[in-house]
């Protein structure tokens, strides 16, 4: 678990993060949104000890990362950046390996752990291991970023915009994957972005910031549903707010299982963890109005109806 | 239509250069002045021909259309004139002297200097056009090195008053030649150790930056043999102050002035690189790697030092090709070196005296750049 407890840091007089107080969960996905310059990188940089703050305590599972060294805090957290920061008079294996070889892994696991690492991100371990970052595409390149700061199975990852500069399919693949990866490896991610959308889409919890200060902590569902104030409703768009909470809220929570009373539906299932907007798609296209529900390995679990699509 | 400008410039030069100016000079002695002897003269009927057919070659391809065979072309011809010219100089000078007493001189001529060096630049023209890697330019440098040592130590130029002068001088020369290696080596090697660190404090510390190449520009701005001078006065102070100082060599003229401004003069340039090379690392770069948990050592050591190294070495290639330079004056204060062969000349109106300094400085300088050229290049190819 991440603590920041009445945390502040000051540029020039004026708090970049001023007060900042709130529990990351371990194990979870949370993000961090706001406008630029709400002080969400100080916050992420904070964490990783990077910067000290002016006020205020941090502490990972307990302790004050103030009474640790440095170095040692950050080579249990991954860190990864926008403009990603690959070394580049290393390869690939070379750049994946940097905090393995920091923290004097025999040579024989490094390699083994880049390996597994190329195929966590989808990149062919023969093909990438020995390119250089200039070799590679954007997406290739933050790819690699990601499974750097995977490297020595850290508890803690702390992304800052990581898929800004990224066009937008190779930024959906990439949210895909950090998805996945989140939920095969249980990591406490903190997950910055200015874009609302993909904090909705991304995180178990969503932080909004604005002016250094924590306006909402909560769901994706809870924002969309109520938002703190009008800063947070305008950020998050009035307009198609319905179909955002849709696009954000999972089939799991609106189903009713077997034997609910609600009757039996037929033809083409759909997944428990699939987005309220890709079963109302399905309904629509097939023209039925309810839907069986299964679980990852096809099992059967419940129906969903059109109507259970509108309560909140 | 003048398709190769580069190349129609150098040519005009060259055969203004053979039509109107001596090719080499013929003396009884080493005393009288001598008589001007033409290119066609030189030469004889036969290599003459071919010399004129090379030319007029060279002439034709500053208007053809312009390509990579054009280039190797020019590249072959320019390399040849390189090799044939001294060549034929040297095989003129033996036949000369073998119609007169030994002690004969014949010395190397303005239009000589002009041919050669228009051809050795038509070469590196070419060179540059055909955007060659770095096994063609080596293969190039290394060829034409190879043949012209091969027919100096066979003795193909001893009866040209140049290589008269080094044999007369040997044991000088070599000496010279040293000690000109040494004070290049010292000094640079010394202002790496003092500059690299300016350069890593200049990159760190923004409040010292002024103040650091703000006093090495100055240093910079005063002309070499003032800053030799001004050096005199107070290491003879220091070294009357302190007797032992002058049992190890240090005193208002001789060497350590020599060191300490060749020194001086390195640091502005070595500084300026070590700064550019750090500045040109991506801060996202030195971010994650602080965010990874590496030292500021390790930073400076495994990512900033790489990544800043060819930057680095273009600061080290301008250091010390300016130091060989420079080391030239430094004879002025009794530093020796291939310097003294320089002031010795003109004092004596010895022309040949004179070149037997320059020549071997130019060689020097050129074979430091071209092999600072190979490590840039191989240090941009691993990146
Ligand atoms: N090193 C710094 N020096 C001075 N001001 C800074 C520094 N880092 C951040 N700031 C200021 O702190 C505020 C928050 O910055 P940041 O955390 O980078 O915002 P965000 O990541 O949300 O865009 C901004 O006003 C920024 O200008
Ligand atoms: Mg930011």
């Amino acid at each position: 678990m991440i603590e920041l407890d009445h945390v502040v840091k000051r540029y020039g007089g004026r708090g970049a993060v001023d007060g900042l107080t709130l529990d990351i969960e371990a194990r979870t996905l949370c993000t961090f949104v706001g406008p630029s310059g709400c002080g969400k990188s100080t916050t992420l940089r904070l964490i990783n000890a990077l910067i000290r703050p002016d006020q205020g305590v941090i502490r990972i599972d307990g302790k004050d990362i103030a009474e640790l060294k440095p170095e040692t805090l950050r080579r249990g957290i991954g860190y990864v950046i926008q403009s990603i920061g690959l070394f580049p008079h290393w390869n690939v294996a070379d750049n994946i390996g940097t905090v393995p070889r920091l923290l004097r892994w025999p040579k024989a696991r490094i390699e083994a752990r880049i390996d597994e690492l190329l195929h966590l991100l989808r990149l062919d371990p023969g093909e990438f291991r020995t390119k250089f970052p200039h070799q590679l595409s954007g997406g290739q390149q933050q790819r690699v970023g990601v499974a750097r700061a995977l490297a020595a199975d850290p508890n803690i990852v702390l992304m800052d915009e990581p898929f800004g500069a990224l066009d937008p399919p190779t930024r959906e693949a990439l949210q895909g994957e950090i998805r996945r990866i989140q939920a095969e490896t249980k990591k406490t991610i903190v997950f910055v972005t200015h874009d609302m959308d993909e904090a909705l889409r991304l995180g178990d919890r969503v932080a909004v910031m604005q002016s250094g200060k924590l306006v909402q902590f909560a769901t994706p569902a809870e924002i969309l549903a109520r938002p703190a104030n009008d800063f947070v409703r305008q950020f998050v768009g009035g307009a198609d707010m319905s179909i955002r909470v849709l696009a954000v809220a999972r089939v799991a929570e609106r189903m009713a299982p077997d034997g609910a009373g609600q009757g039996q539906a037929r033809g083409e299932a759909i997944r428990e963890d699939a987005s309220l907007k890709e079963a109302l798609t399905m309904m629509m296209t097939s023209g039925r109005d309810a839907l069986p529900v299964i679980d990852q390995e096809g099992r059967r679990l419940g129906i969903i109806r059109l109507g259970d699509l509108a309560h909140l | 239509m003048i398709r190769n400008r580069v190349l129609f410039v150098l040519m005009l030069a060259a055969f203004v250069a053979a039509l109107t100016l001596p090719f080499l000079g013929f003396a009884p002695n080493r005393l009288v002045s001598g008589r001007a002897i033409s290119l066609s003269e030189a030469l004889g009927a036969g290599s003459l021909t071919v010399f004129l057919a090379c030319g007029a070659l060279l002439f034709a391809a500053c208007f053809m259309p312009q390509g990579r065979a054009l280039h190797l072309l020019v590249l072959a011809t320019a390399l040849a004139f390189a090799v044939f010219l001294p060549l034929g100089a040297g095989t003129t000078a033996t036949s000369l002297v073998a119609t007169a007493t030994p002690i004969a001189r014949v010395s190397l001529a303005g239009g000589f200097w002009i041919i050669e060096l228009a051809a050795v630049l038509a070469a590196g023209d070419a060179l540059r056009r055909l955007e060659a890697g770095l096994a063609l330019k080596a293969a190039a440098v290394i060829g034409v090195v190879t043949v012209l040592v091969f027919a100096a130590v066979s003795g193909a130029f001893d009866q040209l008053s140049l290589a008269k002068e080094a044999a007369n001088r040997r044991e000088a020369f070599a000496d010279a030649v040293q000690r000109h290696g040494f004070l290049v080596a010292l000094s640079v090697l010394l202002a790496l150790v003092i500059g690299l660190p300016l350069g890593v404090l200049a990159q760190r510390r923004p409040r010292w930056r002024d103040l650091i190449f703000g006093g090495l520009d100055i240093v910079q701005t005063i002309p070499s043999i003032a800053l030799f001078g001004l050096l005199i006065g107070p290491l003879a102070a220091l070294s009357d102050a302190f007797p032992d100082l002058r049992r190890i060599g240090i005193s208002g003229i001789g060497v350590a002035p020599a060191i300490i401004a060749l020194v001086l003069y390195s640091l502005l340039p070595m500084a300026r690189g070590a700064f550019a090379g750090l500045a040109s690392v991506p801060d996202s770069v030195v971010e994650t790697a602080r965010g990874m948990g590496m030292t500021g050592g390790q930073i400076l050591l495994q990512v900033e030092a790489p990544i800043a190294l060819p930057v680095l070495l273009s600061g080290l290639r301008i250091v010390t090709v300016q130091a060989i330079g420079l080391a030239v004056v430094a004879a002025l204060i009794g530093a020796g070196g291939l310097g003294s062969f320089v002031f010795l000349g003109l004092g004596q109106r010895a022309l040949d005296l004179m070149l037997l300094g320059a020549v071997p400085t130019i060689f020097m300088a050129l074979g430091v750049d071209f092999i600072f050229q190979l490590l840039l290049g191989i240090a941009r190819r691993t990146p």
